[in-house]
């Protein structure tokens, strides 16, 4: 019990109140076991990238076992994975062949999958931006005013658009935006502080 | 019209076509393509990792700093989730990360994004601009009052409120649009200036 | 079924097409519009030429594929600004990815006659996200024992003149959000709040009006948000880049899409006028 419930909740409080108390207080001990500590996570945290990497070769490979190994897209990504840690392993991450996995199927395919939402974005704009009620309307004309303000050609069309989007940027989002901002952040700070004194123990697989 | 003969730009041009493909409608290419993709990312997440342990706490714990040791062995304990009598020992480690992004986060949230932006508001209402983030500010706040019943004033407040964050909104949208077009202009020039050579 | 309502009803894949053809074509057949300098991209610009000549900057590369094509081109720009001042640059990501677009950007240092670990140190990757940056600010050298390149920081004379966060005259973070990396809220925390460091940010468009609220409190002394900025930026320069060159093609897919929310609108308050009208027909009378 000690270990499983009380052991984690005591490390996660001592790690967060020394890390505070050595950022507003220049008191040596704390200053010293704050970078520690800070080190450490750093560390640990290494060791989280390699989990993604074993859920994919679990959940892969049970893909393949599953069809006999006749499902080509788990055998591809598999052997993607693997080639990709050989050439940068071994052969490191300045040689040729990982620059040629990097700028020419890594790059190109991520930056394609995200420019996917170029298309879905227009689409989604057209079926739900209608003035239906004022907060719509508010929420049409702002988008579109920026997204003209933005452009060369639109500046061209709307030359009013330009200093319309300065205004809407700097003046009128930054009212909504730091109230959006100021609320987020007390209950993020609320939630680190359950997490810290060990209410929120669910946060690191606690019950 | 000059078609590159680099492999590597035929390689990044047919992945790009791949994913593209989707919009017409999903496709064995596309699937190939995205799996590729994902096992690449991966990799590439893996072999950085693996050169970061090494640099950073592997060659500093064998050049003397011996401590390091208990972090390392702390990051083994992440794995011990895939084993189920042992499971619980990942806390340990997950403990740690938390408490410590918990305390650092909140130290300096205080500051930058309660003490810093209140004070911004809090500044002489002289101009136009100023009152409307000042409003902007208050109304969009009391929208998120949920402790107390609302009554008249507050009803007003927070529906103002969301109309400043729906301009907010709107601004953000804006942006996101000119991001992610940006992303299709840059796979586009791969294509048809790297690739084909066209323009 | 008349022409709005099929307009209401379009399929998408016919805005897929005419979006790629609002791409495709002007990036073939660029038309050269001018881009206008705006004020927010100015300030960025008047704020870097105030740093002192010869000072150390830090520079997060926190984002991954996907995002680079927005940001690598701001990179490019100010580090231009950065070395025509020859001011130094020490780079770091809290992407996997990230040291790869910065030994990419930091290629262009080289016309100005940089040398690796005197001009420019490229640090790499760290995991952990705002505690490990917390880290470094407090001591780069914890963190970063070796450089990406496997050097040892000690060898590096760059590196010795950084003690913490407040040796550099300005930091800059690269970023495309918190997800997996470090955010540009965790850059304010961790460089402006704890030491004092001025912060500026070059982001997607995505992020650009959530982080105003940091430049209106001072907090952040500007902001370059994705293409648009960099294109400006390159302008000011002088060192015309790909922010420039996908302009035209930015310009017609905003026209584009604002065409069809405009259409899409008037469609519907015509079938809305419409609506009444054919309800009125129908009441009273025997359906035939």
């Amino acid at each position: 019990m000690f270990l499983k419930k009380t052991l984690p909740t005591i490390i996660a409080f001592v790690c967060g109140v020394t890390v505070i108390i050595a950022y507003f207080f220049n008191i040596p001990f704390f200053q010293t076991t704050a970078q520690e500590i800070l080190k450490w996570q750093s560390v640990i945290a290494i060791f989280a990238l390699g989990l993604g990497a074993i859920n994919i070769i679990r959940v892969h490979s049970t893909n393949i076992r599953r069809a006999k190994g006749k499902n080509a897209y788990s055998i591809a990504l598999l052997i993607t994975f693997i080639v990709t840690i050989v050439v940068g392993v071994f052969l490191g991450q300045e040689s040729e062949a990982y620059k040629f996995i990097f700028d020419y199927i890594n790059v190109p395919t991520g930056s394609a999958i995200f420019s996917l939402l170029a298309f879905y974005i227009g689409t989604a704009a057209y079926r739900s931006f209608r003035a239906k009620n004022i907060e719509a309307t508010i929420l049409l004309i702002t988008g579109c005013l920026v997204m003209l303000g933005r452009v060369p050609l639109g500046a061209k069309i709307l030359p009013f658009s330009v200093p319309a989007t300065d205004w809407i940027m700097s003046v009128l989002n930054v009212g909504g935006q730091r109230g959006l901002m100021i609320a987020g952040a007390i209950g993020f700070i609320a939630v680190s502080l359950r997490i810290v004194i060990g209410l929120e123990r669910t946060a690191y697989g606690g019950d | 019209m000059k078609i590159s003969t680099d492999i590597g730009v035929w390689i990044g041009a047919l992945s790009a076509l791949g994913i593209y493909s989707v919009l017409i409608k999903d496709n064995p290419f596309y699937t190939m393509v995205e799996h590729i993709f994902v096992g690449a990312s991966a990799g590439i997440a893996v072999v950085v990792g693996i050169n970061t342990f090494l640099n950073s706490a592997w060659s500093p714990m064998i050049e003397g700093k011996y401590l390091l040791i208990i972090p390392i062995l702390l990051g083994i304990l992440l794995y011990s989730r895939y084993f189920e009598d042992i499971a619980w020992l990942n806390r340990i480690p997950l403990s740690f990360l938390m408490g410590t992004g918990a305390g650092v986060a909140m130290r300096g949230a205080v500051e930058s994004q309660i003490v810093g932006q209140i004070s911004a508001t809090m500044v002489k209402l002289t101009t136009f601009d100023s009152w409307i983030i000042f409003l902007g500010t208050i109304f969009s706040l009391s929208y998120f009052f949920l402790t107390f019943q609302r009554g008249k004033v507050t009803g007003v407040t927070s529906q103002l409120g969301r109309h400043f964050m729906m301009a907010a909104f709107g601004a953000a949208f804006g942006n996101t649009v000119m991001g992610r077009i940006s992303a299709a202009i840059g796979r586009f020039q791969f294509i048809f200036l790297k690739w084909l050579g066209l323009g | 079924m008349d022409i709005f309502d099929k307009l209401q009803n379009l399929d998408k894949r016919v805005f897929y097409l005419l979006m790629a053809l609002a791409i495709a074509i002007p990036t073939i057949h660029p038309i050269g519009l001018p881009v206008e300098i705006t004020e927010s991209v100015r300030e960025v610009y008047e704020f870097v030429e105030s740093l002192p000549e010869g000072s150390i900057v830090v520079i997060g590369f926190d984002y991954e594929p996907g995002d680079e094509i927005d940001l690598n081109p701001i990179a490019q720009a100010i580090f231009h600004q950065l070395a025509s001042k020859h001011i130094r640059i020490v780079t770091i990501a809290s992407f996997p990815a990230g040291p790869t677009f910065a030994d990419e950007c930091l290629e262009i240092l080289e016309e100005y006659g940089y040398e690796y670990g005197v001009d420019y140190v490229n640090l790499g990757y760290y995991a952990g996200g705002e505690p490990t940056l917390a880290a470094f600010a407090q001591n780069p050298a914890t963190v970063f024992p070796k450089d990406w390149h496997g050097n040892s920081i000690s060898t590096l004379p760059l590196m010795q003149e950084v003690k913490s966060m407040k040796d550099f005259s300005m930091a800059m973070t690269l970023n495309d959000g918190p997800t997996g990396g470090t955010g540009t809220h965790e850059w304010v925390r961790q460089a402006v709040m704890a030491y004092g460091t001025p912060l500026i940010m070059g982001v997607t468009g995505v992020l650009a009006a959530s982080n105003e609220p940091y430049v209106q409190s001072g907090q952040c002394k500007g902001i370059l948000a994705g293409l648009r900025a960099a294109a400006e930026y390159e302008k000011l320069t002088g060192k015309i880049g790909t922010g420039t060159v996908g302009m035209d093609a930015q310009s017609i897919a905003h026209l584009l899409i604002v065409g069809f929310v405009l259409l899409g609108n008037i469609a519907m308050l015509v079938s809305k006028i419409k609506e009444p009208k054919d309800r009125s027909g129908h009441a009273g009378g025997e359906p035939r």
